[in-house]
């Protein structure tokens, strides 16, 4: 999906339009991105933190594991270190790091692929706490979708999960994809009508 | 268009994905289709789950975990260094510019040197006894007088063809004063008997060929800078 030409642009960030962050923090990341630029590392420090959690989410749902996930944002923030003079502090950060954590995980599923298949992570009964029937119920639902998405095609996920995950704009996902809005609003599509179908399949088999 | 068609404007409907005309055609096929009805309801069942699932929090321990192997993995990463082209040019630039400072330096130091040498080696009457006994079979104004004046390491013999022979080298200055006014004495630099002097004097000036052909009326001069 993100073979030779992705990587090639992975690099030259072309993000036009708004990434999904406050005007303030992205005034600050683009300060922080400068000194970074400059060798400091505390500022560098800053820019992890203001957007580790971000990264890993994203790893997590496009691997469907929070392990590789790990190795994914880890990855990312390490290329974000080495090609820190490539990135435009004039522009957002963040649709920059979601290129690079697509890219870092389409490199990660491709290994894992050949290795094994990926796991299905379970419910933990201890993150529940009041009315446990409903919790288990609902957090069982959001296992089946979390499922669902690993049965989709990586294009597909890619769309839906910084489209409907991440909350960014059509546009958005299309620039950091490198595809077009017409051909995302279709990977969207595909893909949300293949997860309710999903969710209903494993509905039904349940006594 | 039928159900199927409809389903995947549903599909984009649900999170406000589609323009207004296609979003109100959505809107008034809902109303008259039960299935479409149903499965627009479903399908926003699913798409209120997948939007949960970016509202989980993340572990902090997962977070942690991510920090550390960062900070440590910048300790053996650099940052890439993109060294500019302008740079590189300026930098072949200034070495081509240095390299030929040195090659012309080399150059006019080894002229400076064979110079001197010719001069050690070459006794200060020699030239002027070769020089004049050529030009006794040429021009007898111009003569001896314009023979003082050439240096050693300007002196040379050439043999052209068809029965011309030259006779002398001379610096042209002297040789166009002499043609001017014949009678005229030697520039002082020449009559003071320091040849070098005149050497260095003369370092720069045009040498002028002198050609005696068959015919005596007929003389030929080649200037050489």
């Amino acid at each position: 999906m993100y073979g030779r030409k992705m990587e090639s642009q992975e690099l030259a960030l072309t993000m036009t339009g708004p990434a999904p962050e406050r005007e303030d923090s992205r005034a600050e990341s683009a300060q922080a991105l400068e000194r970074a630029m400059a060798g400091d590392r505390a500022a560098f420090d800053e820019l992890l933190r203001s957007y580790e959690r971000r990264v890993l989410m994203t790893a997590w749902r496009l691997l469907g594991s929070k392990e590789d996930a790990q190795d994914a944002a880890q990855e990312v923030f390490l290329r974000l270190y080495r090609h820190l003079h490539r990135v435009d502090p004039q522009r957002p950060l963040l649709p920059w790091l979601y290129r690079m954590t697509v890219n870092a995980c389409h490199d990660l599923h491709r290994k894992r692929r050949r290795e094994a298949a990926i796991p299905v992570e379970e419910v933990d009964p201890a993150s529940m706490t009041a009315d446990p029937a409903g919790e288990i119920a609902r957090a069982e639902q959001k296992r089946m979708v979390a499922a669902a998405l690993q049965t989709l095609t990586e294009k597909e996920r890619a769309a839906v999960v910084l489209r409907d995950i991440q909350g960014l704009a059509t546009s958005e996902v299309a620039g950091i994809l490198g595809s077009s809005e017409t051909t995302v609003r279709s990977q969207i599509c595909a893909a949300r009508v293949k997860i309710k179908k999903f969710v209903e399949r494993m509905e039904r088999r349940r006594p | 268009m039928n159900c199927p068609d409809f389903e995947r404007l549903i599909a984009l409907d649900v999170e406000g994905d589609l323009p207004e005309p296609q979003g109100r055609a959505v809107a008034e096929h809902l109303r008259a289709c039960p299935s479409c009805r149903q499965f627009s309801e479903s399908l926003k069942i699913s798409q209120a789950l997948l939007k949960e699932l970016g509202e989980e929090p993340v572990d902090e321990p997962m977070v942690q975990e991510v920090r550390r192997r960062v900070r440590n993995g910048l300790a053996s990463a650099t940052p890439r260094q993109v060294f500019p082209v302008w740079r590189l040019a300026w930098g072949a630039g200034l070495i081509a510019a240095l390299v030929l400072a040195v090659l012309i330096l080399r150059h006019h130091s080894r002229e400076e040197a064979t110079q001197e040498v010719a001069e050690k080696s070459a006794p200060a009457s020699a030239p002027l006894h070769s020089a004049a006994s050529k030009i006794e079979n040429g021009d007898s104004r111009i003569g001896a007088r314009s023979a003082k004046s050439v240096p050693a390491a300007r002196h040379s013999s050439i043999n052209p063809p068809g029965g011309m022979r030259a006779t002398s080298i001379l610096p042209a200055p002297s040789v166009a004063g002499r043609l001017k006014s014949p009678h005229a004495g030697p520039p002082d630099e020449f009559s003071s008997g320091s040849l070098r002097a005149s050497a260095d004097a003369q370092h720069l000036q045009p040498l002028t060929v002198k050609l005696i052909t068959d015919n005596p009326n007929v003389v030929i001069y080649w200037l050489v800078d």
